[in-house]
């Protein structure tokens, strides 16, 4: 909850300095950068999968390019790792996004993606994997720091199923999917 | 907001329709266990053999009521109450938990027991094995939390399963002395896609010997199996012989009997369904406890058996007796004389009982949903031979490899009437 708690005083500062922004600038059609950093918690699914959530350090990269008024489209690379009992879970994702500004000027956008993503868990003897499809939504809100960056508090769930899961190389189950919800702070960079 | 809890619930909804999927998968591929009317099938040679004695009050008719068409048409017995339902009288034995309660008994019906034995006089007429009536146990549970094969990911499921087994164990007699063959009925569905429906024939251990079960390790000599050919199975029998009882039920004034060392039988089972070339298809190995036998092998004795309970009387020489527990119990402090072995009053009859499921393994992902094997599950082949017994192994290879827990062992099976032979 420290994060969570840290992220609340940084929306609360930056929320003056949002006020401001009252139209995107001209550099918003270029090339941004994205990195977050967040608080997430993963898991591995399956129909027999306990399903729980283990809380760790997560986060996001990404670049989008405009594509229309209030449209952009992007690639973004997640990410969360836990440590403990023995063994590294992690979770790592590729998805092509779209941002979605609801107000074509505004600071508040959705995003929408369809990737791949692959849970992970290993000790020094195993390895557990489950590689699926897997869809992202997400809502972000920019707090702008000067005409090319912007703070980014976000929120962002990712969910996969039906894919290959893998224990020291045997299939486990073809019904296999990974979980992760992460909510932080992102730097963009145009 | 916690997001672990958020995550957690999205696989919830999913496992229920796997395993209801996986159900309905192979009703179809159990649907012929059931058959026509009992009462025009002709009798298989485990029908009908259970009669009255003097203690019970069910007739034989009543009894027999109880029976259920096999897959090859004839009319078997199958699962029963102690005490008749309808009527109220007594079969002075029981059959173990009633399986109508599993969630198993919907897909395979009623347990035809002595199916197994009966292909055996068919495959190998010439080695028949036939088992009493009283033996045929019945155990199962609905939803078991499951362990599986590895540190890793064994915090990353809840791997469950629905159970049910039928072996044919019988505490009472001489039989399991030399006799390592018993029928074994083994259903197993679990959400992870292990799924098993075997009946066999287990060989448990060495045919014409057993484990003495207070030492765990003396191999105890006694004779000829039945049938000559029995062959030698993975596992041990254990059970208690007449040192045990010498040793830890009689005892001096300072301390009390140790029954449950004294008198205790596992019957650990190592089971493999094969293919024709020998290749494993599935195998699963549970243990079969009973902690108070009415029978303990004692060399000295009339065919072999000795009772617990007339051990509740006896005293050696140095003064040496049963002291406490069951035999207290049962004679009231000795107070209470006359109690023979298969009298209902003694608490030697064999009705409490569990199972440990232990692992269960499957390499089928490229074989059939159903093979035939003969009845001591070898020689499978996807299409039926004569004496051929039918096995549905769900069509994957199990990397998790479910170890179930013990089951049963808070249940007591007994009743009124219930007794030795049981």
């Amino acid at each position: 909850m420290r994060l969570a708690t840290l992220l609340l005083a940084a929306c609360a500062t930056l929320a003056t300095a949002s006020v401001a922004v009252a139209q995107r600038p001209a550099t918003a059609r270029r090339l941004s950068t994205t990195i977050g950093v967040s608080k997430g918690a993963g898991a591995l699914t399956c129909p027999f999968c306990s399903g729980e959530g283990k809380g760790g350090l997560a986060g996001v990269v990404g670049v989008e390019l405009p594509f229309r008024t209030g449209l952009r489209f992007g690639l973004e690379g997640e990410w969360w790792l836990h440590s403990g009992g023995g063994s590294t879970r992690s979770v790592l994702a590729a998805v092509p996004v779209v941002h979605f500004y609801p107000a074509a000027s505004g600071p508040l956008f959705f995003k929408l993606g369809l990737g791949v993503a692959r849970f992970s868990a290993s000790s020094d003897e195993e390895e557990l994997r489950s590689t699926s499809l897997s869809g992202l939504v997400g809502v972000g809100y920019e707090f702008r720091l000067s005409s090319r960056s912007a703070l980014i508090p976000y929120v962002s769930w990712l969910n996969g199923n039906r894919g290959t899961m893998r224990l020291n190389g045997a299939l486990v189950t073809d019904l296999g999917g990974v979980s992760l919800l992460q909510y932080g702070l992102a730097l963009s960079k145009r | 907001m916690n997001p672990e809890i958020l995550v957690m619930r999205i696989p919830c909804q999913l496992r229920r329709l796997v395993v209801l999927v996986s159900a309905l998968a192979l009703v179809a591929c159990l649907a012929d266990s059931t058959g026509p009317d009992a009462s025009s099938a002709p009798p298989a040679r485990a029908f009908g053999i259970w009669t009255p004695g003097v203690n019970e009050t069910c007739t034989k008719e009543q009894h027999d009521a109880y029976s259920v068409v096999g897959p090859d048409g004839k009319r078997y017995p199958t699962w029963h109450p102690p005490t008749d339902p309808p009527s109220g009288c007594t079969f002075g034995h029981e059959h173990g938990r009633d399986p109508s309660g599993s969630r198993l008994a919907a897909l395979v019906g009623p347990i035809p027991f002595g199916y197994a034995n009966e292909q055996l006089d068919t495959w190998d007429p010439l080695n028949p094995r036939h088992e009493d009536h009283f033996g045929h146990k019945v155990e199962w549970e609905n939803d078991i939390p499951m362990r599986v094969d590895s540190d890793v990911a064994s915090p990353l499921f809840d791997v469950r399963c629905d159970v049910m087994v039928k072996l044919h164990q019988g505490t009472h007699s001489k039989d399991a002395f030399t006799n390592n063959v018993h029928e074994l009925v083994y259903h197993i569905v679990c959400n992870d896609g292990t799924a098993m429906h075997v009946t066999m024939l287990t060989a448990i251990g060495k045919p014409g010997e057993f484990v003495r079960s207070c030492d765990n390790s003396t191999h105890i000599a006694v004779g000829a199996p039945t049938p000559l050919n029995s062959p030698e199975g993975g596992g041990q029998r254990l059970i208690p012989d007449r040192e045990c009882v010498l040793e830890h039920m009689l005892v001096g004034s300072t301390r009390n009997s140790n029954m449950s060392t004294a008198l205790h039988e596992s019957w650990q089972t190592s089971n493999q369904v094969r293919r024709q070339n020998g290749q494993s298809i599935a195998s699963f190995d549970p243990y079969f406890q009973v902690p108070s036998p009415s029978r303990y092998y004692d060399a000295s004795a009339t065919a072999l058996v000795g009772r617990p309970m007339d051990m509740c009387y006896a005293t050696e020489a140095n003064g040496d007796r049963a002291r406490g527990g069951a035999c207290a119990e049962a004679t009231g402090n000795g107070q209470i004389t006359g109690i023979t072995w298969d009298d209902p009053r003694s608490p030697f009859n064999g009705v409490r009982r569990k199972v440990d499921i232990n692992g269960n393994r499957i390499s089928n992902a490229d074989g059939p949903l159903v093979w035939y094997t003969d009845p001591y599950g070898r020689h499978g082949r996807p299409e039926p031979f004569p004496g051929s017994v039918r096995q549905v192994i769900a069509r994957i290879n199990t990397v998790l490899n479910p170890h179930g827990p013990t089951i049963g062992q808070e249940r007591n099976y007994g009743g009124p009437g219930v007794r030795a032979p049981n």
